[in-house]
């Protein structure tokens, strides 16, 4: 009997374990249109920056190009500029959104919804509407000055044009993100967790500090490490609505290469701010990995 | 340990009732049962005691004093929720400690406390290890031990078991059981399940949409349910539609007596209280499911009336066949009226 209930499950459980190529004929063309139009002319462009080509047409390894972004002042002070406005954006962002995602996850009034709805609206908004309503508003002679005025307050300096212009619109543009991460996040948090920290004497900050911030480690981690990312190399919000001088990686990227017409400079400054993003990137990966890890274990 | 009182206590949210007006005492050291379908305010009465809903009236007295709007934290009760409610971030010594260490014990006092809580609910060397390395009984158990350890005069316990399978919920049901004797602690246990709150309390309250029907010991509620809910709710019985009519009772065949008013009411008779005699009412068996102990039968009378009874595994019986039942003992019941109960025939 037992040996007939064998041969009959042994053709069942037979494909499981046949290795069939149809899995990786499916991902095969977006890995391969990956590869040519991503990797491969990222690789060529990194490539580029230190086996360079010679005055007299020959090529030769060279760090020449990092070694002139390193001992340039001005391009140190865009790169400071860079760090100062990513991690002031990211600070105000966690600032914003993590008392908005508590809030959320805490209160079932109608009001929640409404701000809820309020908070994701500019992910519904195109990035060159927003710049040119932020002008508009924030600029010299905009809406907020005129109302300031209006009610008697004078001396009204506009952030546009200033460090704190791209700060403004890139944490407006961001927000949406980082709420909705954090969002998931606090969901993760039950209810009796906090009843359970509240029962044994914790306050509210204790619960805070102690419940809610651990237990979204996580979801910090990865706010912090896809903000940074998208935040390091952004050009758009920083050429509209920043400063010349010094100016964020993303504008100096592209007047080197577009107006200084340098474009070994300009891919050896893309390569420094791959390399600086990759720490992020690698933080990231590292919070799923061990994410996985600890699923595996439960 | 203390006593617990409610007086009058109620609940609404957003004007519907949750928890009617109802009073309630608990003496010292006794383990009590609140039990009830879903919906009937157990949970609900329970959160109140441990300050996590506020009344909208009357009183919560512990040891006399009254705390209905006292903090959870400064209520002499600790509450073991449905979900463990263990911090995934701690391991199991900081899940026990974090209570102590918000009292600022020393480091000594805490370790001594903790090992001992542990030791109490058979998780002794387990204190390094992480809630998601447990299984759901020994989440369950750090959740107990978490209270424990702060040594509150009033337990709460709001459905520990129900995310655990019924081996596993025997078997801690009855540890709780042992460490509230050996603790004397006060305790307050909700469950939708009779057979947990037959097995483990003193007295059991059962309750539906948010009021109390009775409060008895197990006996008395399994002997003797004061209400038609009750009756239906705690064990099996059938709840046989009928009329009453000049001191008796009839419904589907049997004819028996009912010191009541004429009118309707519900013949109510447990499957274990039926006699197989030569005359009486004949049903036909649908079904015999084998039990262990005995067979259960699922009959059908003539009109249609669905009928369980528990027979002898000796008795000779099958599907299809007939079966002619008397009832050794029975109970009439009306809404508003005091329910009628025969005594039992030898």
């Amino acid at each position: 009997m037992s040996d007939t209930l064998s041969s009959a499950t042994a053709p069942a459980s037979a494909p499981l374990t046949k290795w069939r190529p149809t899995g990786l004929l499916f991902i095969a063309a977006p890995i391969l249109l990956i590869a040519i139009f991503l990797f491969y002319p990222a690789l060529r462009s990194i490539w580029g920056t230190i086996y360079v080509r010679q005055p007299d047409g020959s090529y030769a390894f060279s760090i020449a190009s990092y070694l002139y972004f390193f001992s340039d002042s001005y391009s140190l002070t865009n790169l400071g500029r860079t760090f100062w406005t990513t991690i002031v954006t990211m600070v105000l962002l966690i600032a914003i959104n993590l008392p908005i995602a508590i809030y959320l996850r805490f209160s079932g009034s109608r009001l929640a919804v409404f701000i809820q709805v309020l908070a994701l609206f500019p992910m519904f908004v195109p990035g060159i509407v927003i710049v040119y309503a932020l002008i508009r508003y924030l600029g010299p002679n905009g809406l907020l000055q005129t109302l300031l005025e209006v009610v008697g307050i004078g001396g009204f300096q506009s952030p546009y044009l200033t460090p704190w212009g791209p700060v403004i619109g890139m944490v407006w543009d961001a927000m949406p993100f980082t709420l909705l991460v954090l969002t998931a996040g606090m969901s993760g948090i039950a209810t009796s967790a906090i009843e359970a920290a509240q029962d044994v004497g914790a306050g509210r900050l204790r619960i805070l500090f102690s419940i809610i911030l651990p237990q979204i480690k996580n979801s910090l981690l990865v706010v912090t490490s896809l903000n940074f990312l998208g935040l390091f190399g952004q050009a758009f919000m920083p050429f509209m609505l920043g400063p010349t001088s010094p100016e964020m990686m993303g504008p100096f990227m592209l007047r080197t290469f577009s107006t200084v017409r340098d474009p070994l400079q300009a891919a050896t400054q893309a390569t420094i701010v791959f390399a600086l993003c990759s720490v992020a990137g690698l933080a990231y990966v590292r919070s799923i990995a061990r994410r996985r890890a600890a699923e595996l274990v439960k | 340990m203390a006593s617990l009182s409610l007086a009058g206590v109620s609940k609404e949210f957003n004007k519907m009732t949750a928890v009617s007006p109802l009073s309630l005492d608990i003496a010292d050291g006794e383990l009590v049962c609140l039990l009830g379908p879903s919906g009937s305010g157990k949970s609900t009465l329970l959160r109140m005691i441990g300050g996590f809903e506020r009344p909208s009236s009357g009183q919560v007295l512990i040891a006399g004093q009254d705390v209905a709007h006292t903090r959870p934290d400064k209520r002499p009760t600790a509450m073991v929720f449905q979900s463990h409610a263990l911090w995934t971030h701690m391991n199991v010594f900081d899940n026990v400690a974090f209570g102590l260490k918000l009292r600022k014990m020393s480091k000594a006092a805490i370790e001594t406390k903790v090992m001992e809580a542990l030791e109490l609910v058979g998780l002794g060397g387990y204190h390094k290890r992480m809630p998601r390395q447990l299984s759901g009984g020994q989440q369950q158990r750090v959740a107990i031990a978490r209270c424990l350890v702060l040594e509150p005069k009033i337990l709460l316990m709001d459905e520990p078991f129900a995310s655990l399978d019924q081996h596993l919920r025997e078997r801690l049901r009855e540890e709780v059981r042992q460490i509230q004797r050996k603790l004397k602690i006060t305790t307050l246990f909700v469950t939708h399940a009779q057979d947990e709150a037959l097995a483990l309390a003193d007295r059991i309250v059962v309750m539906s949409m948010g009021a109390i029907e009775q409060v008895g010991t197990p006996d008395e509620i399994y002997a003797n349910p004061e209400t038609q809910f009750v009756a239906n709710f705690i064990g099996t019985m059938n709840m046989i539609p009928g009329t009453v009519s000049g001191g008796r009772i009839r419904a589907s065949g049997f004819d028996l007596g009912a010191e009541m008013a004429d009118g309707p009411a519900v013949l109510a008779i447990r499957p274990e209280d039926f006699a197989i005699t030569e005359t009486g009412t004949e049903v036909t068996v649908k079904r015999v499911v084998n039990l262990g102990p005995f067979l259960l039968a699922e009959a059908e009378h003539a009109d249609g009336t669905a009928i369980t009874v528990h027979l002898d595994k000796t008795h000779p019986v099958r599907e299809g066949g007939a079966l002619t039942l008397t009832a050794k003992r029975h109970a009439v019941y009306r809404d508003g009226d005091k329910p009628y109960r025969s005594q039992p025939t030898a």
